[in-house]
C-alpha cells in the first residue's frame, strides 16, 4: 500500500505493509526508536506520538490511517540540535528515571502545550492520564510540564 | 498480528460497493481503539479491513430544526469540544469527557463505540437516553434503525450482513430539558465503567412537574437499557429533593432484577445511590437551558 504523509516535518511517499501499525512503521521502517511499545493496547502511553496536532497511541493506529497526516515523534522535537523546551525542563526537573515512558510522556505534554500555555495542574494531569510511569511518581513530570508552560507563556508576552 | 489487506474507500459510493462485495470476515476500521486490540490479542483474523479514515463526510456534527446528527467517525475529543453537543446533549458531552485517555479520545469514534457495543460502552448509555437512531449502510443501501433495536440484535447475535454505521441522530430535547451522565469505575479516570447512569428529563418550569423522563442504566448486564418502570414513574412527579430516595430505591430494585445472580449485584445495587447523588441536581433541580 502506498502512503503519503509527513513525519517530523519531512514529506514521505512510502510503501507499507497495510497490516503494520504506525508504531511498527516508525520503529522498523524509519528507525525512530523513541516511540516505545509498552502494552500494545493503548493503556500505557509509551507509544504516544502527535498526529495532526493531537496525541494518539501509535500502537492503535494502522498504517493506512497515516495517509495525509502530519506525524511528529519525540525525535522531531529537537530542532537544529536544540532540545525542545519540554525536553529541557524534563532534564532540569529530574523527571526521567528509566526513560521508557519519557518519550510518550513528552509527546502528550507537547500536544497539550501546542494549544495551551496557561495550565493548571489538574489540566496537566488530565492530559497525561494516558501515560503511565512506574519510576518517578509523576510529581517531577508534572512540575516539568508546568514549568515549561509558564516559561512558554512568559516568552509569548 | 495476522496479515490482512486494507481497503480505503474515498467516497460513500466506493464504500457501498465494497460492502456489497464484503465477505463475513471483513472488519470495519473506524478509530481503531477496539479493533487493533482485538487484532493484537488474536481475537479476530480478518482477510480484509475497510478503513473509513478517508471519508470526511462522516466527520460532521449538524443540526436542523428537529434533529442533531453526528457522523459516525466523529471522535470523542470532537464531541467534547463541540458547542452543539454541550447545548443539546449534556449527557453525551459528560460521557465523552470520561472515555479512556486523551489519546484514546483523539482516536476513538462514536460509531466505533456503538458498533463494538461493549456492555460498559459509555456513549451508548447516553445515546439511549436521547432515543438515538443509527443510519446504517449495508448491501441494500441506507436505513435508519433505533439504537435500542441494534443493541437487541447485538446481544442476541441476530445475524447481520456487513454494514457500517454512517451517522447517529436524535431529536433535540425540548426547552426545559436537561440531561446528565455519571459512571463508576475502579479509578477516577481512564477506567472501564462498572456502573453507568444516564438520564434526560423535561420539567415544566412553573409547576415543576416532570413531563418526560428517560433513565438508562449501563454496565448492568450485557447491554445498556432504559429503566422503563422508573422512567414512567417519574412522569407526573414533582421535581424536588423528595424524589431522590424513591428514585434510588427504584433503580436499585431494577439492578437487582436485571442481574440477580451476578456477584457484582450486591455492590451495584448500593453503588447506584452514588451515581444518583452525582446527577440528581442536574436532572431535577438546576435549570439547564
Amino acid at each position: 500500500m502506498r502512503i503519503q504523509c509527513t513525519i517530523n516535518r519531512k514529506t514521505q511517499d512510502l510503501e507499507i505493509d497495510p497490516s503494520m501499525r504506525l508504531l511498527d512503521i516508525l520503529r522498523n521502517q524509519f528507525g525512530l526508536m523513541g516511540t516505545k511499545e509498552g502494552c500494545g493496547v493503548g493503556e500505557c502511553g509509551a507509544c504516544t506520538v502527535i498526529v495532526n496536532g493531537k496525541a494518539v497511541n501509535s500502537c492503535l493506529m494502522l498504517g493506512s490511517q497515516m495517509q495525509g497526516k502530519e506525524i511528529i515523534t519525540v525525535e522531531g522535537l529537537e530542532i537544529s540540535g536544540e532540545y525542545d523546551l519540554l525536553q529541557q525542563k524534563f532534564v532540569e526537573h529530574g523527571a526521567v528515571q528509566c526513560g521508557y515512558c519519557t518519550g510518550g510522556m513528552i509527546m502528550s505534554a507537547k500536544a497539550l502545550l501546542m494549544t495551551n500555555s496557561h495550565l493548571t495542574e489538574r489540566e496537566i494531569r488530565r492530559a497525561l492520564e494516558g501515560n503511565l510511569c512506574r519510576c518517578t511518581g509523576y510529581s517531577k513530570i508534572i512540575a516539568a510540564v508546568k514549568d515549561a508552560a509558564e516559561t512558554k507563556e512568559k516568552r509569548l508576552k | 498480528m495476522s496479515r490482512f489487506s486494507v481497503y480505503v474507500p474515498s467516497s460513500m459510493d466506493e464504500l457501498a460497493e465494497k460492502i456489497r462485495q464484503a465477505n463475513p470476515s471483513t472488519k470495519i476500521l473506524a478509530g481503531g481503539t477496539d479493533l487493533l486490540v482485538s487484532l493484537k490479542y488474536g481475537e479476530i483474523a480478518p482477510d480484509e479491513i475497510i478503513d473509513l479514515s478517508a471519508l470526511d463526510c462522516l466527520r460532521m456534527i449538524e443540526e436542523d430544526s428537529e434533529y442533531l446528527t453526528i457522523g459516525s467517525m466523529v471522535t470523542f475529543s470532537e464531541l467534547e469540544y463541540n458547542p452543539l453537543i454541550r447545548c443539546h446533549a449534556n449527557c453525551l458531552y459528560e460521557a465523552s469527557l470520561h472515555i479512556g485517555s486523551t489519546q484514546i479520545r483523539n482516536m476513538a469514534t462514536i460509531g466505533g463505540n456503538i458498533a463494538n457495543a461493549a456492555p460498559a460502552a459509555d456513549s451508548v448509555a447516553a445515546l439511549l437516553s436521547l432515543n438515538a437512531e443509527l443510519l446504517f449502510l449495508d448491501r441494500e443501501g441506507n436505513k435508519w434503525s433505533s439504537l435500542d433495536d441494534f443493541l437487541f440484535q447485538k446481544v442476541y447475535s441476530v445475524s447481520q450482513p456487513t454494514r457500517v454505521i454512517q451517522a447517529i441522530r436524535f431529536r433535540k430535547p425540548p426547552r426545559g430539558s436537561r440531561s446528565a451522565f455519571s459512571k463508576l469505575g475502579l479509578r477516577s479516570s481512564v477506567t472501564i465503567s462498572q456502573l453507568i447512569l444516564s438520564g434526560v428529563t423535561t420539567i415544566e418550569p412553573y409547576t415543576r412537574v416532570i413531563e418526560n423522563a428517560k433513565v438508562v442504566l449501563g454496565a448492568v448486564g450485557p447491554r445498556s437499557f432504559v429503566d422503563k418502570s422508573t422512567s414512567d414513574w417519574l412522569k407526573g412527579q414533582i421535581a424536588d429533593n423528595l424524589l431522590k430516595t424513591s428514585l434510588t430505591e427504584r433503580l436499585s430494585h431494577t439492578i437487582t432484577a436485571a442481574i440477580p445472580n451476578r456477584t457484582s449485584m450486591p455492590y451495584k445495587r448500593i453503588a447506584i445511590s452514588g451515581l444518583v447523588d452525582n446527577i440528581f441536581d442536574q436532572l431535577f433541580l438546576i435549570e439547564e437551558r
